[in-house]
């Protein structure tokens, strides 16, 4: 700026000074004010104190005018006390109307005096309040005021030529003295307005470029990176609407096929339609031209809704903008801004969401590796459970796994049921340490290890210290806990071994609830030469056996210690029934849904196979049958039926089942039931299928037909319309007794 | 899941015995039947079915037994079994009239020589 813009400048400031409008004030600084009005009230005091004597105030009303004199200086200091007490509010105003008085009291001090006096010297004081303190426009009319104050003496004095020339003199000397005072002070208000503006200015353009970077910051918190797709897409839909101040904002990506885009995220706009997700065709809208076209769209001001998105169709945008989400050079969807009202987006908005766009590509290229890496080894480990528990006569079982949380891999977390020939079973409950797909892997080596050494006849001790030997040899350096349970339903007891696995618990049908814990034992994989050690229990008819990974009892929001009293107290308030108690134990520790690490657990009950009926549900399926003969049997032998009739009963329930199974016209998948009851010298056995019963004279089922008539005393063929029911009798020999 | 049943073969000169032990039934009938079947090429003169070790055999077992009889029957090929005396499974075998069609022996040598002799 050159010396002499400066000054023009200047001079424009003054000019518009004087203008109405705007903040009359701007620039003012009221504590400034109010002391130059305290000194000049003051100043004008102790003046006035001392004029008194040089012109008596005694020449219009006699002594009185004394009285009038104390009241001026009484009213001065009372102004000067109010002005340098901080605290009482102060306005412009006030401090005008004050200079007012001040004025008018001089004018009277002279009325007094008899005229033109000493105390004209006066006004020049609060000249200085006047027009020192306030803007050109109050203090030009006070200016004036004043001038015409001191021409009052030729009003009432009438017109005197001394007078009359030091009246002007004095005025002229008012004058300028006051104008000076106006100029000098307009021109640093204005200076001070011009530099409050300029400094106004640099805050703004501070505080724009500081938002520019919490702006970008919103777009490119690292913290977003850990969130999972679908909820990183959210947040960053709202932050960018919120960033940009947005009506509406969407998220788009490409599906498989490469080309629909779907919308997965949007703020301000649904993003379904008849409960279905809105599809993008290629090429449609705004979206589908920045996909097929591979770069930003900027659409200010739209007025055909052709031209608008199905997301955005029946909304009121009018601008829009889109930015391709692109990864591997593939566009993999498309981020979409929409204003309501006409809106050029500007480069900072662009860059802006260029930058969000960038960031989702590269989060949603990490979060499909991810979610593949996660989607395998969840694969591999769901494929390795059972998916179906197997029936095994005297024993409930129940099972659940759940996955660890969101963001969490898939852990090693196992379970198995290994039924024995001779009835017992074998349960298995193992803990891969490590995650993803490396520990689904290796827990499907360990499971078939323990299947194996299990088949293999191999008491729980033997077969831990069998795998332990086989993971140190082929897998050196990885680890696992597990816990192998061998449980007998003829002897109702339990024979388990464990290896750093935390301890069974054990529920009586009275409630009673106890831990079974071992001695210590190492992990698998730990201690190359060290044996495990094995012990037993009783597992009376309807005791509960619960095994389970540490993700149930370990938390990370409480101890260990406390974890295994709330799995101790919630057995004992859990229902005796398997499901219902993995049921209870899953909603009583874990409230608030899925966990954050893996857990499984398996419940196995002991379910008495003696007493006067048996009753049997099994799927209608060729599997099952072994159970229903296996129950029957030894229910049988419960009840001390002789063997051999025993066995003819066996064969008989056998044959009529198997014809449900196999000759079950239009199979409805519905369970088979089977009931038996012993009275006295007989048993009856009922079995009830949802099928309709078709006899063959001459096909195989005739066989089976003929096979329980010859076995059974009684065989009644009831196909009733809704299914089939086979009722059989046969008087039976109870061991020690004949018929 | 568990086996109901165990199937081991072994040779005596061109007779094939085939050891059947556990339980037969509608789940297993169709697997066994296969692993019969392939046991037994043209040069075989007969098929012995110990079935001593076997716990529990259903009518599923019995037609079994009629179908891979009137196989090997085509070929000139003796079937017979080995069903111990007071096995449990007699009952249901004469029940269903199998020894009419295979020849039931309570020793193993004897089967062997019957059906040796056949061919």
């Amino acid at each position: 700026m050159t010396e002499e813009d400066r000054s023009a400048s200047r001079l424009e400031l003054l000019r518009s000074s004087f203008r109405p409008g705007g903040d009359q004030y701007a620039g003012a600084d009221p504590s400034a004010a109010r002391r130059i009005a305290a000194l000049l009230a003051g100043l004008s005091a102790v003046l006035a104190v001392a004029f008194g004597p040089m012109s008596p105030p005694t020449e219009m009303i006699g002594r009185v005018g004394w009285l009038v004199l104390a009241a001026f200086v009484a009213a001065c200091v009372a102004v000067v006390r109010w002005l340098v007490d901080e605290s009482k509010p102060v306005t412009f105003n006030q401090l005008l109307v004050i200079s007012y008085c001040g004025v008018a009291g001089v004018a009277v001090l002279e009325w007094l005096a008899g005229g033109h006096s000493s105390y004209s010297a006066l006004y020049v004081l609060w000249l200085g309040s006047g027009v020192g303190v306030h803007p050109p426009r109050r203090a030009a009319p006070f200016l004036l005021t004043v001038l015409a104050a001191g021409t009052l003496p030729l009003l009432y004095n009438g017109w005197d030529g001394d007078t009359a020339r030091a009246i002007a003199t004095d005025g002229l000397l008012w004058l300028a003295l006051g104008t000076v005072l106006l100029v000098l002070i307009a021109s640093v208000r204005g200076q001070r307005v011009r530099l409050r503006s300029v400094e106004r200015t640099a805050r703004a353009e501070a505080e724009q470029a500081a938002k520019r970077v919490r702006d970008l910051q919103q777009v490119t918190d690292v913290s977003l990176a850990q969130l999972p797709l679908d909820e990183l897409l959210h947040e960053l839909v709202v932050r960018i609407s919120g960033v940009l101040d947005l009506d509406a904002a969407a998220i788009m990506l490409t599906e498989d096929d490469g080309e629909t885009m779907t919308v997965r995220a949007a703020q301000g706009v649904a993003t379904t339609r008849d409960s279905k997700p809105i599809r993008v065709a290629p090429g449609d809208g705004c979206a589908g031209r920045v996909a097929a076209e591979r770069r930003t769209v900027l659409l200010d001001d739209i007025r055909d809704s052709a031209d608008l998105d199905p997301v955005f169709r029946g909304t009121g945008v009018r601008s829009l903008a889109g930015v391709p989400l692109i990864a591997d050079g593939r566009v993999i969807g498309v981020i979409e801004a929409a204003s309501e009202r006409r809106r050029a987006f500007t480069p900072h908005d662009v860059r802006l969401l260029a930058l969000a766009a960038d960031r989702l590509s590269q989060a949603i290229e990490r979060t499909r590796v991810n979610e593949r890496a996660h989607h395998i080894a969840e694969t591999l480990q769901r494929a390795l459970l059972p998916d179906r528990l197997p029936g095994v006569p005297g024993v409930a079982l129940a099972a659940r796994y759940l996955p660890g949380g969101p963001g969490t891999d898939v852990g090693g977390d196992w379970y198995d049921v290994i039924p024995a020939a001779d009835g017992r079973v074998g349960l298995v409950m193992g803990d891969v340490v490590g995650r993803g797909v490396a520990a689904a892997s290796l827990m499907g080596q360990l499971r078939n290890a323990f299947r194996v050494y299990a088949l293999d006849g191999n008491a729980p001790a033997a077969i831990l210290d069998k795998v332990n030997v086989l993971l140190h040899q082929f897998e050196p350096g990885q680890m696992a806990t597990a816990v192998h349970l061998d449980f007998d339903p003829r002897e109702e007891r339990v024979c388990f071994a464990g290896a750093g696995h935390p301890p069974p618990v054990l529920r009586l049908a009275d409630g009673t609830t106890e831990y079974l814990h071992g001695a210590p034992s190492a992990p698998l994989g730990v201690l190359p030469y060290t044996r495990y050690h094995q012990q037993e229990a009783r597992l009376p008819a309807g005791a509960t056996l619960l095994v389970y990974t540490d993700g149930l009892v370990d938390r990370p929001d409480s101890s260990l210690t406390s974890g295994l009293a709330g799995l101790l107290d919630a057995v004992a308030s859990a229902p005796a029934d398997p499901d219902a108690l993995c049921e209870h134990v899953l909603r009583s520790l874990l409230p608030d849904g899925p966990p954050g690490d893996d857990i499984a657990l398996l419940a196995l009950q002991s379910v008495p196979i003696h007493g006067a009926d048996l009753t049997l549900e099994v799927p209608p399926d060729p599997d099952e049958l072994a159970l229903v003969r296996h129950s029957l049997s030894r229910w049988l032998e419960a009840a001390h039926v002789d063997e051999r009739d025993a066995y003819r009963v066996t064969i008989a329930a056998n044959e009529a089942c198997m014809n449900a199974i196999e000759h079950a016209f239009a199979p409805s998948g519905e369970p088979l039931h089977v009931e038996a009851h012993i009275t006295d010298g007989d048993v009856d056995v009922l079995v009830r299928d949802r099928g309709h019963w078709r006899e063959r004279t001459n096909g195989p089922g005739g066989r089976g037909l003929d096979l329980m008539r010859s076995l059974m005393d009684e065989v009644d063929v009831d196909p009733g319309p809704a299914g089939t029911t086979v009722r059989l009798r046969r008087a039976v020999a109870r061991r020690g007794q004949q018929v | 899941m568990t086996r109901l049943a165990q199937l081991d073969f072994d040779e005596r000169g061109d007779v094939v015995i085939a050891r059947l032990a556990g339980e037969l039934d509608l789940s297993n009938v169709h697997d066994i039947g296969d692993g019969l079947n392939a046991a037994v090429t043209r040069d075989t003169a007969g098929l012995v079915l110990d079935l001593s070790e076997l716990t529990h055999l259903d009518s599923a077992g019995v037609r079994l037994l009629f179908d891979l009889r009137g196989r090997l029957a085509t070929a000139r090929q003796r079937l017979v079994a080995v069903v111990p005396e007071d096995a449990p499974i007699r009952e249901v075998l004469e029940l269903a009239a199998v020894p009419g069609a295979v020849p039931l022996y309570t020793q193993l040598d004897e089967a062997v020589a019957a059906a040796a002799a056949g061919a």
